[in-house]
């Protein structure tokens, strides 16, 4: 009889204690939750002449739309809608578009964020904060800017996923780096560049694009291409393909990417298709200038040769051209970084770590002395592979 | 003179003790270790958990010493043999509040994390009283029971500290580190002061040791304990500081968490944060449980109270009662835990232990060995 009891008891706190499962103060429905997968931000200017943001967001409802629409199978993609909204602070925005449902915001889905030029320009330290701050936001965010309003990115349609947020997330983690267009960038990294004080930070460019070649209607479809430099936590200008490719050479590591290099040598042109490159950096300090020797070496294959001769002595020649090729790329990218006072190749940061000593004497006006910086660039490119065939047709 | 009476129904093998002492000492640190060493010590930070033990090798030496004194007694007890009654009784009192304030702290914690992680929404004092409520019934259950616990949770705790380490490996990024020991050795000594506070807590020995069934054996280990715990907290202050950077930490809250949060392999191996609650959690509880119980021992002690389980149901309201109070918010921990605690931590992990050892040595006490 004791024994029954007992076992009575314990069922009973069994029971009591189920209820809690979902939770009591923090608990969250699934059919509750108004799911952001995709947030940008803008700074715009209100009628009165004062500055507010702009939040959008792509908004996902788990379980589709509630009753009146139960046969249409619409679930999944088509149930995300996009939403906008202005305040005076990031959350005031927020709430300004979020309160028009009657659903719980769950922020944790959505971690990439688009970011317009004018709050990258302006207000890119206290956003980056904000995001850090706040506990629903995922350390391994990534960030891209957008040129002009971020919103608009908003509007175009994913082309290979469900969701625009799918896509450009792939972008970010890998493909961007891969085909050598531009370069993910997560919250960490950023924040830590930017709260360094011996280097600078890039972002990724997101760019909206015709869907289809020949279509002239509204640019719908998205691609992640290019990227936007930082001086002190603001953005000061723009990297385009080349220059892009570059800062991947000088400052990345590449492994298994499909990056194209188109190569001319005698009034024809062969493609260089890069598949490795690693960089080493070394800089110094020669007399009052800072000097800086940047060896890149590159692996690739050349497969679409425009009737060059493949001949093991012309491959020499061939690795001469591509590493010149390759070294105007990094060149490039250097200009840029010095006509904008901009180290974000981390050159600076390099003298930092392994000279200590050299910095130490310019570490009060680094940015001046990087500007007049002597840099070298190496580039050694091997072709590895010369596709199936052993000889040209003849 | 009753010479702990209650506490010899009790024993614990001197490998419990060890890995009881281990859990203690790591499971607070973790939170902390590479936020509050880098704010000073830059990307050096990850020497400070070696250079900080060394307060904590010191304590253990001077434990070892009492304990070869006072065999089968603890602190409050063979302080009152040392210096007589009423001033025995003062530093008993005093090691009441050292310990009830290290609780205070552990819980509050707890609170601070899970309010930041889990449940932002959850009030205060219903976290509070309920992780009371479980540590306060294993230190009702005795410690033979959360000793048993700490066997059960060490291996699960571990497990998850390296697993996020190890996951986080790829992203390690070694010139981060550079260049080496930047501005001297200064700000390497003075940001040693915090983390050495808490290897201190080594400390809790002069309460354990009349427990253990082989007491000189754990003071060997003790060495042990301290080196394991010196490479579990070097190990993540390195991979923190690789993966993250030394100029971010400085102002996360949570270092090692966003570390978890930081891993992402694929779709597959991703939102680790919730891995650190799961195995965190046990490890503070243990802590409570076991503070707790040494907060009753300790004043059953002093008070000569027959059982330590008379004290529990006050000691547990007080604790509630502070926990819920006290704190502002989260700032105020890290405060308390940066400017207040070291030197009052020194006080009673060094400062206290040592004297009685020099009054002990000059006025010629030891403790019966029976």
């Amino acid at each position: 009889m004791k024994q029954q009891s007992k076992v009575l008891l314990w069922a009973i706190i069994f029971l009591i204690l189920l209820n809690f499962i979902s939770g009591c103060w923090d608990s969250n429905e699934a059919e509750d939750l108004a799911v952001i997968s995709l947030m940008s931000f803008d700074l715009i200017k209100t009628d009165n002449g004062t500055d507010q943001w702009q939040v959008s967001a792509r908004v996902m409802f788990p379980g589709g739309k509630e009753e009146q629409d139960s046969q249409s199978s619409s679930k999944g993609a088509s149930s995300e809608i996009l939403m906008k909204g202005t305040g005076i602070t990031l959350q005031d925005a927020v709430i300004n578009f979020m309160g028009r449902l009657p659903r719980k915001i769950f922020y944790e889905q959505g971690d990439v964020k688009i970011i317009g030029e004018r709050v990258a320009k302006e207000k890119m330290k206290e956003y980056t904060e904000a995001a850090l701050r706040f506990p629903e936001i995922r350390p391994h965010s990534f960030f891209l800017v957008t040129k002009g309003e971020a919103f608009k990115v908003l509007q175009a349609e994913p082309k290979v996923t469900l969701t625009l947020y799918q896509e450009i997330r792939r972008f970010a983690v890998k493909y961007a780096k891969l085909s050598g267009t531009s370069y993910g960038v997560t919250m960490t990294e950023f924040s830590e560049w930017i709260l360094s004080q011996d280097r600078d930070a890039v972002l990724p460019q997101i760019k909206l694009l015709y869907p289809q070649e020949g279509e002239k209607t509204v640019p719908k479809s998205i691609i992640v291409e290019g990227l936007a430099i930082f001086r002190d936590g603001k953005l000061v200008g723009w990297l385009n393909k080349d220059e892009t490719k570059g800062y991947l050479f000088l400052a990345q590591k590449i492994n298994k990417a499909q990056i194209a290099i188109p190569v001319s040598k005698d009034e024809k042109n062969f493609t260089y298709w890069l598949t490795n490159s690693t960089s080493r950096i070394e800089a110094t300090l020669t007399g009052d200038r800072p000097s800086i020797l940047i060896k890149v070496n590159t692996l690739g294959m050349v497969s679409e040769n425009d009737g060059i001769d493949l001949s093991p002595e012309q491959i020499k020649s061939l690795e001469g051209l591509a590493s010149e090729k390759i070294q105007e790329f990094a060149l490039e990218t250097v200009n840029k970084a010095k006509d904008n006072d901009s180290d974000f190749l981390g050159l600076m940061q390099k003298m930092h770590r392994f000279n200590p000593r050299a910095w130490g004497e310019v570490a009060s006006n680094w940015r001046e002395r990087f500007r007049e910086a002597n840099v070298d660039v190496e580039v050694e490119a091997k072709i590895v592979s010369v596709g199936k065939m052993s000889q040209s047709l003849e | 003179m009753r010479e702990g009476a209650e506490i010899n129904k009790e024993r614990i093998s001197d490998r419990q003790v060890s890995m009881l002492v281990f859990l203690i000492i790591t499971a607070s640190i973790i939170l902390f270790i590479p936020k509050i060493t880098t704010q000073n010590a830059k990307q050096s930070a990850w020497i400070l958990p070696i250079s900080s033990s060394l307060i904590g090798f010191i304590t253990l030496y001077v434990v070892r010493k009492l304990s070869q004194r006072f065999p089968r007694q603890t602190l409050p007890q063979f302080s009152e043999i040392i210096l007589g009654k009423t001033i025995g009784k003062i530093i008993g009192s005093g090691y009441v509040l050292f310990f009830f304030i290290i609780n205070v702290l552990a819980i509050r914690e707890f609170i601070d994390f899970s309010k930041v992680s889990l449940l932002p929404s959850t009030p205060v004092i219903v976290l509070s009283s309920a992780i009371v409520m479980v540590g306060g019934y294993a230190a009702f259950k005795g410690i033979e029971v959360i000793a048993r616990i700490t066997q059960f949770v060490l291996p699960i705790f571990i497990f998850g500290v390296v697993l996020i380490l190890a996951l986080s490996l790829p992203n390690m990024d070694w010139e981060k580190l550079l260049p080496l020991f930047e501005g001297g050795i200064k700000p390497i000594v003075w940001s040693s002061v915090v983390p050495a506070s808490w290897y201190g807590e080594i400390v809790v020995l002069v309460m354990l040791l009349p427990i253990a069934n082989k007491h000189q054996e754990v003071t060997h280990q003790g060495v042990l304990v301290l080196l394991a715990a010196v490479g579990l907290l070097t190990a993540v202050s390195l991979v923190t500081l690789t993966v993250i950077g030394p100029h971010l930490i400085g102002d996360l809250f949570i270092p090692f968490w966003y570390l978890a949060g930081n891993i992402e392999f694929g779709n597959l191996i991703q939102r680790l944060e919730s891995l650190f609650v799961f195995f965190w959690i046990p490890a503070i509880v243990v802590k409570i449980a076991f503070f707790h119980y040494m907060v009753c021992l300790t004043v059953a002690q002093v008070l000569g109270i027959k059982s330590y389980k008379n004290v529990l149901i006050p000691s547990a309201i007080l604790l509630v009662m502070a926990v819920t109070f006290l704190f502002g918010n989260t700032l105020r921990l890290i405060e308390i835990r940066n400017k207040w605690w070291p030197p009052f931590g020194f006080f009673f992990e060094l400062i206290i232990p040592l004297m009685l050892l020099i009054l002990a040595i000059i006025r010629r006490k030891r403790g019966s060995v029976s």
